[in-house]
């Protein structure tokens, strides 16, 4: 994708996100911006890219702020009706297939937690910056947790781990949020099988499934 | 029906399984209660398999009622002949008959009839309903994303699998129409709620939800839903009014995950789980107002809350790194919370119709538990028949019992 073009999904989406409220709350957890991200700097020297018409990139602009504020809406919205809420993930849709050429590391976790660790995030940059490669691609990003606790509080707690990689990939990376969907396992889908410290460290994880375009 | 402490009883019985080690047939028919229970006669006949199966399930439903002992020369006498005629006598404080007269000719269709005939003789001596036709539904882990869903009646027969699809069920939960049964299933790759038909086997799927969709809980008018769902961003509590398909958002947490909704008999305030503090712990919502409030405080992680048909509230507390189980009065709070297990692995307790019994997973068992205050002091005190009775022994991983009511 143009840098220009990037620059302005990033300035609308941002201007979007505050203006509806920015449903998201990054106070704690994955910090500033991370090193490698193509999202900063509005000043920055664009001179010898491949730079589309002012025109084109205004209207795609424009129509994805559109998009995004009619996203929020529905988000912040108390009341939805089924439709909003009902989707197909990339793993049963048609259109897509699973890549296996690529395996990314998987982030870990603290005991019952969410944040994600500074010593994680480069594994979470290492799958922003394949989806910026290979633009027909997504990601599932799959969240899990060790055995300890009821296992219905595990699922949302996997799914809560998800959404923070999702957040990172999204908002920090600037990966479009269209590409990225969250699944939670809770603890029924173990790395390690085991009931000490070593194996339950190895299943407080996100994992990421990559697809691609058919 | 109040029962009087019998301080003496365990150590008598103690000294009778003492008494008794060389003869250790002798030891099992020892009752170690520490709750006087009603002595009750089953002198029926019978020795074909279906009435062989009729009088044990007679004999184990009359003990896991909580109200009686089975005894010989004891007062209410049960006679006759399974499949024909059977009659308990002198039941109640009016000493009436209570007759079943239902033929069958297969063991299950006995120990239904069994059971059907001790829901009666409950309810003529306690004026409580029994619960022994009404089903536990549980799962299975047999691996990683690999289980099914169970159902089998409260004295541990009569087991039946629903579902035959290697992946993992969680939090399976009865709807009022005592048919259905809503679990979160990954026959999909992703958790999504289940209805199940117990009788048929029948299945679909309630909503192909966006994100993640687990703990649905079907309210007393059977129409709305109470549900987790994570569409919208992060996962919230939901109220899904299924005639009407439209979805109504009850919390917003944006740092925080909910789990594990239950109605109360009302149907209008649901106790849930958040870990608004970082840590699991119980609120209790009001679903018109949506205005809700914490209601646990002691225990690290307080988890599974179940809402009773008294209005108590059972759940799991973890103390000093085990799990126990605890019955609170939501309205009124902690100062009403009494811990009814010994500490273990406790998780995922479910009320039973009597208000009384609770069935729960403990390390991947699941018990019958009487929350009656003194047998739980009984039980305390290390009187066996007091303590928590296991369903059945089969070999497995059996979790997240739901008992129908």
């Amino acid at each position: 994708m143009k840098n220009s073009t990037v620059f302005a999904l990033a300035l609308c989406g941002a201007l979007a996100f505050a203006l509806t409220g920015c449903k998201y709350d990054d106070s704690e957890g994955v910090g500033d911006l991370a090193a490698g991200s193509e999202l900063v700097d509005p000043n920055a020297n664009t001179a010898g890219t491949d730079v589309a018409t002012d025109t084109t990139d205004e209207d795609e602009a424009a129509r994805r702020a559109a998009e995004l504020a009619a996203l929020n809406a529905r988000r912040d919205a108390d009341a939805t009706s089924l439709a909003d809420a009902t989707g197909v993930p990339f793993d049963q849709d048609p259109n897509y297939a699973r890549c296996t050429d690529v395996d990314f590391t998987p982030v870990y976790f603290g005991f019952d937690a969410d944040v994600l660790a500074p010593s994680e995030l480069a594994k979470i940059e290492a799958v922003a910056q394949h989806l910026k490669l290979k633009t027909d691609r997504v990601v599932i990003v799959e969240g899990n947790c060790d055995e300890r606790g009821s296992n219905e509080y595990n699922l949302v707690l996997g799914e809560q781990r998800a959404i923070r990689i999702f957040d990172y990939l999204v908002k920090q990376l600037g990966i479009d949020e269209r590409r990225v969907q969250t699944k939670s396992y809770g603890e029924e889908k173990p790395a390690v099988v085991g009931s000490d410290e070593a194996a339950w460290s190895k299943n407080r994880r996100g994992e990421f499934a990559v697809y691609q375009h058919k | 029906m109040k029962f009087r402490l019998f301080p003496l009883t365990c150590a008598f019985s103690l000294a009778l399984s003492l008494l008794a080690a060389d003869k250790p047939a002798l030891v099992a028919n020892v009752k170690l209660y520490g709750v006087e229970r009603i002595p009750v006669t089953v002198a029926t006949t019978g020795t074909t398999p279906a009435q062989t199966a009729f009088n044990a399930a007679l004999r184990r439903n009359l003990q896991i009622s909580g109200y009686f002992d089975v005894t010989p020369d004891a007062a209410i006498r049960i006679t006759g002949t399974p499949g024909g005629t059977v009659v308990a006598s002198n039941v109640g404080k009016d000493k009436v008959n209570v007759k079943i007269s239902t033929p069958f000719t297969d063991a299950k269709a006995g120990r239904m009839v069994a059971r059907e005939l001790v829901d009666a003789i409950v309810n003529v001596q306690t004026g409580n309903k029994g619960f022994a036709r009404e089903r536990i539904a549980f799962a299975q882990r047999k691996g990683k994303d690999d289980g099914e869903l169970f159902t089998c009646y409260p004295d541990g027969y009569d087991i039946r699998q629903l579902t035959a699809d290697k992946h993992a069920v969680v939090g399976p939960r009865w709807a009022p129409n005592k048919e259905d049964i809503y679990y979160t299933g990954f026959l999909q790759k992703t958790p999504l709620v289940y209805r199940l038909a117990a009788s048929t086997g029948a299945r679909n799927l309630l909503a192909p939800f966006k994100g993640l969709a687990t703990g649905a809980a079907i309210a007393p008018d059977g129409k709305r839903c109470a549900i987790i769902l994570s569409f919208q961003g992060n996962p919230e509590l939901y109220v899904y009014d299924m005639p009407a398909k439209t979805i109504n958002r009850l919390t917003r947490t944006l740092r925080a995950s909910e789990a594990s909704p239950c109605w109360n008999p009302k149907g209008d305030k649901i106790v849930y789980v958040s870990d608004e503090t970082r840590q699991p712990q119980i609120y209790l919502l009001d679903v018109a107002t949506k205005k809700s409030a914490r209601i646990t405080r002691t225990g690290s992680q307080n988890t599974n809350p179940d809402w009773g048909p008294d209005g108590r509230i059972v759940y799991a507390s973890k103390r000093g790194g085990q799990n126990v189980l605890v019955v609170m009065d939501p309205l009124k709070g902690e100062d009403s919370a009494c811990v009814v297990t010994a500490p273990g692995g406790w998780e995922h307790p479910s009320w039973a119709v009597d208000g009384r019994h609770v069935v729960a997973e403990n390390n991947g068992a699941i018990y019958l538990i009487d929350t009656d205050p003194q047998v739980v002091a009984s039980a305390l005190k290390g009187c066996a028949g007091d303590k928590p009775q296991l369903l059945f022994r089969n070999q497995g991983h059996w979790m997240n019992p739901a008992w129908c009511r």
